[in-house]
């Protein structure tokens, strides 16, 4: 028998559509740990910079994504590796990494946990690319 | 008649909405390595400043390449090469062959389009600062 497009496109919708999907639940409270695949939809809470943990123990490959959903309120993130750090910037991976507004108030961010060398790295998040070379 | 993840996953590879895409199995630590299609290629940096990358040959419409640099701490920025296609840069910026990337946790996602007949950066992480002190 074969298979329905009718049938494809609500597990497609249930498994996230195909791309990460948003979390059920909101983040609304500092230090607050993120949910693993899934993109996490955060509520600034007025503290500047708003703490966030990333999961404990995590797996190779692990996906956690963030985003802020009023963001028009300002404010930044501050996202705690819990126990393993965060790729930074050209420098040593600490534990914490500032999320700031930057170019683009919409702030998000999507990071994968690298088995091999134990720390997150960002793979998406608001940004630039540099010019032709 | 139920359907069954197999088909779920099949259906969605076919249609080209798989999940997000997750870490390859191997790691790029040779200067010119050509980028795998389909998965984030985990790039240990060579000492070359910029590093030169090569995106696949003949690509696809839709064809999607990811990297992420996995020892950022090393210091070097990428060149990223469109190995006989042009990329598309930052805005205000016409595409060109070859592009170097710069301030950030080096990563990006691109995809290529045919109609364009270039790649096209859907996502990439640059902006990201250290927490101060």
């Amino acid at each position: 028998m074969g298979q329905k497009t009718s049938q494809i496109g609500p597990a497609l919708a249930a498994q996230g559509g195909g791309f990460t999907p948003f979390s059920l639940a909101e983040v609304t409270l500092d230090g607050s740990v993120l949910l693993p695949g899934v993109l996490n939809r955060v509520v600034l809470t007025g503290s500047d910079p708003m703490s966030l943990l990333m999961p404990p123990s995590p797996t190779h490959n692990m996906l956690v994504g963030i985003v802020v959903t009023d963001a028009a309120l300002a404010g930044s993130n501050l996202l705690d590796g819990n126990g393993k750090q965060i790729q930074a910037q050209g420098s040593l991976a600490p534990t914490q990494q500032l999320i700031s507004g930057g170019l683009s108030p919409a702030r998000s961010a999507i990071l994968l946990f690298d088995g091999d060398s134990d720390h997150w790295i960002f793979v998406a998040t608001n940004g630039n690319i540099g010019g032709p070379k | 008649m139920g359907i069954k993840t197999s088909q779920i996953a099949a259906a969605a590879e076919a249609s080209g909405v798989a999940g997000f895409p997750e870490f390859g199995a191997a790691i790029i630590t040779v200067d010119s390595s050509v980028l795998v299609p389909g998965v984030f290629s985990r790039v240990v940096l060579t000492g070359s400043s910029p590093m030169p990358l090569l995106m696949p040959p003949s690509p696809t419409h839709g064809l999607l390449v990811g990297f992420a640099v996995t020892d950022e701490s090393a210091g070097g920025g990428l060149s990223l090469n469109g190995n006989g296609k042009l990329i598309q840069p930052a805005n205000q910026s016409p595409p060109a062959s070859s592009f170097a990337l710069k301030s950030g946790a080096q990563s990006g996602l691109l995809r290529f389009d045919l109609a364009s007949d270039l790649w096209c950066f859907v996502s990439t992480a640059a902006t990201i600062v250290q927490p101060p002190g």
